[in-house]
């Protein structure tokens, strides 16, 4: 096996491996605290960001990525740049999508297995014991798994890995929550073999950078450690973090000039005076895991952990059935929909632009609407002759719930085989079951909800089947905490096996490793849709894929300072349930030619690794083809949910990363990263239309997207300077330059359905082709530290007791113009042609904003 | 060694343990410190606002000039009761209002405006920046209008500018005239003409062309004297795939003009009350009589059939709308004493009392059992008129006789002499109170929303009446009111 990679496989590496975040930190190094220090506040200041959506489809949970940041990573002043100092604008590494980073717990995956994202949510707030981290880049060997392509990380939270102290700390900030008040204590490793952690945290926000934002956030941590013998460790761990927070939505840029800020939130409104959030999001899934680590001989050690983790996430929105659009920023309500109609168009600018309620949620009205109606429900709950009569709310809040069962397993293996051969392998296993359902949360003041779907009842108005959601219990009569709408389940499991050899010798490293993986998931429908009542209830087929991935390296050592490496890794990938299924709400259908996505990627560079100079130069080039995606809005002109299945999307990524680290004087340190490249989609894409409410497929269309670029920035420089004083305090500066920023395009209007009435070469032409680029951006962050050894001690053994303080400045400029993400609206009408009649929607990075902590540490 | 690892009492040091001890006391601490749940008070009542109309709605009206259209400047305001909306989409983005002097179209750029502006709200308008103008000489009042002079729906977000909610639940009184009377003082009024039918050559129509390309369809109603004027009704209604009623009776309507022709558009079709006999005669001019025992004779046993056109059923209504004991579109018709009954079930709630002797044609319908107990089902209120009242006599049998001749006595009115009732839900008539006599049992259920459904049973022997229904296997008797059960 092993002899047949190696003849795949031509490029080799090893690396130094990169500096790992040890909590046994020489107290005497002051460069090391203070960029240890800096690393923390960073963390934190990372801990501390909204979650996005980053498409059109508010209305669903699973395609609504919750974007996080990576975890930031040692002294690399590349990746240190590309995971914090580029956030603002949701830089990317290599331009790749977040699922290419794989975070493990104790050897244990981490990633979603629905959508492979990092969950970091799950253990925020937890800064303190997740720093024992060991981060490998791009394409490097590691010691706890295969990997993924952009980075992966193994975060070690056992008790007696904790550094042995206690720590109290508070932090301000005018961010997502504005105060945080945190406390860890571990005992370290005690005579008896023992060891505890505990910590917990508090953020909050009444009101966070964003009107209408709040966050209420808890955290808890608990772990023990027994060692056995000198052989066996055993661990418990458990952790969790309650999390509600109100949330901000993207908007029109019409609405954020109406408002004179880029940060209007459509999303709450005035309650009797107050301000409301209609759209919360909830999460709670705290994660348990039992871990062993097994000293085999000096050279060898088994680590098997196995995790397991539950809860409910969920994101509220209003719902509503045969009434008035409750959202204010409903393109219907904005002046330019009365581009006809000059005196109501400046009559509904003045309006806007002046009176603050006007373009928020009127909840009020929701209210009365609700209240003060009588309408009667006939066979309500299918009971022949139950009639129903009361206040009907033709509005509630209503919340998208996925509700999580998740069960983790890792064995990895690492041994010494002799001097020049380290042996890595293991075998993972996951499994998880997601649930997804609508709740109400708020009836809003009326007394029954009718579980009807009345986008069928438009479509079908002479079927009384049509309309049901669920044809087991017809005109199902609801209220507060009731399941009603899309109920379906779920089930995902993963298995797989890895190995990998490093090989070491005097000038040359390198390494060889591959994957076999089985994926199996499948749908398992709650309810019998009226519009699909036979492919909507139960299990559906079950869709396996096996893949396989290698990957390896050689590195060549000129000396203990010059290396020069490249690595490549050809992986395929199984596609995400969530891109299979056309219209996982109501039916089972999957897509048509359902495949592996298949992903090759080499990298090069030079590394000097010198004491006053570090540098790090690499190049990358990478194609991934046979993507697939689904997309989904609502169109109020066919009053139904629009489903985009799209498949054989290819993208190229090639570029060049660089980093260097200059200690110019004794105590001045200057840094500098650069991220150029070109990331393309170069493939024409297929995409098979169909409605939510409809069987038929509306249409296959080729989507002209060759040459189209993958959204996000895809160049970002950064240069600082840093000033550590022999005193224990310290300054940074730095800068950050972005350009080549390019908006996410609607496919829709890339196809031949979408220009054919328009004259090729005129300016709507070249307007509804055209991808947005957006202006390029700067921003500037200041970082300051100190940290004083208290004149007391603790305790008899006279522990030493530490105050820091930190604060961290971010865009120190206030610069409010800096677009972090957005998309164009999926809703293109083809008739008009016009794409500015649902333009784009944007989200804006803060302005100046700050983090400023102390912690007290003995 | 393994034994050790669960002695927790030398797992820790004392101080170690008080450490974490405080550690987790000080967490628990900060959630009194910082703890704060967002609760809302739901909004207080509705407070209707406080003003005064200062002109009625016809001084509004004679503002405008037919033919162009006028901005008003003056700072006035009408008030008026909401008489007809789009709640069934034959009205699009617009209510009507009416005082005392007169009616408007009022436009909005507004879906389901019923949510907020239900038939019986009284609504104060502040017109001062508004527009008047008319469609074909019908008056409107909106929030522009484009160069034509066509007036242009208020803007959704201007809405609360210019509109004041009132109160609910106002009187709605059709003002019943002649197609002679009608002048453009009832324009946008709501009125009342009599003893009207659609014309023959179209009793095979629907109301509208529904479907992907909706049209609107014009009809001519007749009176029997030779009146006549247009119903028009949008292919975006709701009843636009329903089939005109055949018989003649009273309609209730928005009266509009289309530039010299007089227009009517209904609410819905509860407006249309077409139930007596044509001006030539007949129900729908052409439907014959079936008994109801040979109409359940077509039922084939399972699934559903079409029932057969041109045919009316005819009998005494015996079950009771007022009493909830029954969906309010059900009612369950005998044909006469010892004769057959059956459920009909019309498409909306009617209005037919127990004792009335009423006719059904079933064109159209549908016949199938609904959990066991056969009904034709499907009909519009309009294919169902009142003849008169009269009643049946309940037959006296037994439970025994009941359980065995079930099928035939279905829908029937039955009575069963020394009887004593158990079951029920805690000695209320709620769910299924077991009927018992010397001969055996039968159920009774008395659905949740009935009235008497929460009234205590009599105890000890009682006169037990009500029809005979069925629900899946279940064989029951249903009462009506609580005086079927003394």
């Amino acid at each position: 096996m092993t002899y047949r990679l190696l003849s795949v496989i031509f490029l080799f590496y090893c690396i130094p491996s990169f500096s790992q975040q040890n909590s046994t930190a020489q107290v005497s190094d002051t460069t090391r605290i203070d960029s240890l220090a800096l690393q923390d506040l960073k963390d934190n200041i990372l801990d501390n960001i909204p979650t996005l959506s980053l498409d059109d489809n508010e209305a669903s949970d699973i395609s609504s990525q919750n974007v996080s940041s990576l975890l930031t990573a040692g002294r690399d002043p590349f990746f240190n740049a590309a995971t914090f100092s580029f956030f603002p604008v949701r830089f990317r590494i290599r331009g790749y999508d977040g699922d290419f980073n794989a975070t493990y717990i104790n050897y244990i995956p981490m990633d979603n297995i629905d959508n492979g994202f990092t969950p970091f949510g799950v253990w925020g707030g937890l800064n303190d014991v997740f720093r024992n981290r060991d981060v490998s880049l791009g394409l490097r060997a590691n010691t706890f798994a295969f990997g993924d392509i952009t980075s992966s990380t193994n975060i070690d939270v056992r008790a007696s890995k904790q550094r042995k102290q206690t720590s109290i700390g508070y932090a301000y900030s005018n961010r997502t929550y504005d105060q945080r008040l945190m406390l860890s204590y571990s005992s370290g490793l005690n005579a008896k073999g023992w060891a505890y952690t505990v910590a917990g945290s508090r953020r909050y926000a009444n009101e966070g950078y964003i009107k209408g934002t709040y966050f209420n956030g808890w955290s808890w941590f608990g772990a023990i450690d027994k060692k056995l013998g000198t052989k066996h460790l055993l661990s418990v761990i458990a952790f969790g973090a309650p999390t509600e927070s109100g949330r901000a939505g993207p908007a029109v840029q019409e609405m954020m000039d109406l408002s004179g800020s880029n940060y209007y939130n459509p999303y709450w409104g005035y309650q009797n005076g107050k301000v409301r959030n209609a759209n919360i999001g909830k999460t709670n899934q705290p994660v348990f895991i039992l871990a062993h680590e097994f000293l085999i001989t000096n050279n060898t050690k088994l680590n098997t952990s196995v995790s397991y983790s539950f809860g409910e996430r969920s994101t509220s929105g209003i719902d509503w059935y045969n009434a008035p659009d409750p959202r204010p920023d409903y393109y219907r309500y904005l002046p330019s929909y009365y581009i006809n109609d000059p005196v109501q168009q400046q009559r509904v600018t003045d309006l806007l632009s002046t009176n603050e309620a006007s373009r928020q949620i009127n909840w009020d009205n929701l209210y009365n609407v609700n209240r003060y109606n009588t309408a009667s429900v006939f066979d309500a709950n299918g009971i022949k002759g139950n009639t129903i009569t009361g206040n009907r709310s033709y509005y509630i809040q209503s919340e998208r719930v996925t509700d999580a069962k998740r069960l983790n397993a890792a064995t990895t293996f690492n041994s010494r085989l002799n001097d020049h051969i380290d042996y890595t392998g293991g075998i993972t296993y996951q499994k998880t079951n997601n649930h997804y359902f609508q709740r109400i949360a708020d009836m809003l003041g009326g007394s029954f909800w009718v579980d009807l779907n009345q986008f069928a009842q438009l479509t079908y108005p002479n079927d009384p089947n049509a309309l049901q959601n669920n044809l087991d219990n017809p005109n199902g009569i609801k209220t507060t905490g009731d399941i009603y709408g899309y109920n379906y389940d779920i089930d995902v499991q993963r298995i797989a096996a890895w190995s990998q050899f490093q090989f070491k010798y005097n000038h040359f490293d390198f390494f060889v490793s591959g994957e076999l993986s089985q994926t199996g998931f499948y749908r398992t429908g709650n309810v019998r849709n009226g519009l699909f009542p036979e492919n909507s209830f139960g299990k559906a087929p079950t869709q396996n894929f096996t893949n396989y991935s290698v990957k390896g390296g050689v590195t060549y050592k000129l000396n203990g300072r010059n290396y020069l490496f490249a690595n490549a890794a050809y992986i395929t990938r199984a596609p995400y349930f969530e891109n299979a299924y056309v219209a996982l709400r109501t039916r089972d259908f999957i897509q048509d030619e359902l495949t592996s996505e298949k992903i090759q990627t080499i990298e090069a560079g030079y590394i000097l690794n010198a004491p006053k100079l570090k540098i790090h130069l690499t190049g990358f080039y990478t194609q991934m083809d046979d993507g697939m995606n689904v997309l989904s809005f609502y169109n109020d002109k066919f009053f139904n949910f629009v489903n985009y299945a799209i498949r054989n999307i290819d993208r190229l990524y090639f570029g060049g990363e660089f980093g260097f680290e200059a200690k110019v004087l004794p105590n001045v340190t200057l840094t500098g990263a650069a991220s150029v490249g070109r990331y393309y989609y170069n493939s024409r894409q297929y995409s098979s239309t169909t409605l939510d409410n409809t069987a038929d497929a509306l249409a296959s269309d080729s989507i002209y997207s060759q040459n189209y670029r993958v959204p996000g920035p895809q160049e970002a420089y950064n240069f600082g300077i840093t000033y550590r004083s022999p005193k224990f305090w310290f300054v940074s500066l730095s800068g950050n330059y972005f350009d080549q920023m390019w908006l996410d395009f609607n496919p829709i209007r890339r196809t031949y359905d979408a220009v054919k009435d328009l004259t090729k070469g005129t300016p709507l032409y070249n307007e509804v082709l055209a991808q947005q680029r957006l202006d390029a951006q700067y921003t500037i962050d200041f970082f300051g530290g100190y940290s004083w050894k208290l004149p007391t001690t603790v305790g008899p053994k006279k522990k030493p007791m530490f105050l820091a303080i930190y604060a961290g400045i971010n865009n120190l400029t206030n610069n409010q113009d800096i677009i972090s993400g957005g998309f164009e609206q999926l809703r293109y009408d083809v008739g008009t042609a016009n794409p500015n009649e649902f333009p784009a929607k944007y989200y804006y990075a803060f302005g100046l904003n700050y983090f400023i902590s102390a912690t007290l540490r003995f | 060694m393994y034994l050790k690892i669960f002695n927790f009492n030398n797992m820790f040091s004392v101080k170690q343990f008080r450490i974490g001890l405080n550690v987790l006391f000080i967490i628990s601490m900060m959630a009194g410190v910082l703890s704060c749940n967002k609760k809302f008070d739901e909004p207080p009542a509705y407070v209707a606002p406080n003003i005064n109309a200062t002109i009625t709605i016809a001084e509004l009206k004679a503002l405008h000039e037919f033919g162009s259209y006028e901005e008003i400047t003056t700072d006035d305001v009408i008030e008026g009761i909401v008489v007809a909306n789009d709640s069934s989409g034959n009205f699009y983005k617009e209510f009507i209002l009416q005082d005392a002097t007169g009616g408007i179209d009022v436009k909005v750029e507004q879906f389901n405006l019923y949510t907020n502006f239900p038939i019986g709200r009284q609504v104060f308008i502040k017109v001062k920046g508004l527009y008047l103008g008319d469609y074909n000489n019908n008056i409107q009042l909106g929030g522009s209008a484009d160069a034509e002079g066509s007036i242009n729906e208020i803007a959704s977000d201007l809405v609360d500018q210019y509109i004041l909610k009132g109160s609910f639940n106002n009187a709605v009184v059709p003002e019943i005239v002649t197609v002679s009377s009608l002048n453009d003082s009832y324009q946008n009024k709501l009125i009342q003409l009599e003893n009207f039918e659609f014309q023959s050559s179209d009793l095979s129509k629907t109301y509208a062309i529904a479907g992907s390309s909706p049209e609107s369809v014009n009809f001519t109603l007749k009176n029997c004297d030779g009146q006549s004027i247009v119903l028009r009704n949008s292919g975006y209604s709701d009843f636009a795939t329903l089939k005109v009623p055949g018989g003649n009776g009273t309609i209730t309507a928005i009266y509009t003009v289309y530039g010299s022709t007089k227009q009517l558009f209904i609410r819905d079709t509860s407006d249309i009350k077409f139930y007596g006999e044509r001006c030539t005669g007949g129900g729908g001019g052409v439907a014959s009589p079936i008994d109801i025992s040979a109409l359940r004779a077509l039922y084939p046993g399972t699934g559903t059939t079409v029932a057969p056109d041109d045919k009316k059923i005819s009998g005494i209504v015996i079950s009771d709308r007022s009493s909830g004991n029954l969906t309010g579109q059900n009612l369950v018709l005998q044909q006469g004493d010892g004769l057959s009954g059956i459920v009909v079930r019309f498409t909306a709630n009617h209005s037919f009392n127990i004792g009335d002797n009423i006719e059904v044609n079933v064109s159209g319908g549908s016949l199938g059992e609904y959990n066991g107990w056969l009904q034709v089902s499907n009909l519009d209120l309009s294919s169902a008129v009142k003849t008169g009242t009269g009643t049946i006599t309940p037959r006296i049998a037994t439970t025994q006789e009941i359980n065995d001749t079930f099928e035939t006595w279905e829908s029937t009115l039955v009575q069963i002499n020394n009887a004593t009732l158990s079951g029920g839900t805690s000695g209320t008539f709620k769910s299924t109170t077991i009927v018992t006599d010397a001969a055996g049992t039968i159920s009774s259920f008395t659905s949740s929303s009935a009235l008497f459904a929460n009234t205590s049973y009599p105890t000890g022997s009682i006169t037990f009446k009500g029809y005979v229904s069925q629900f899946n296997t279940t064989k029951q008797v249903s009462m009506r009111t609580v005086t079927d059960a003394q």
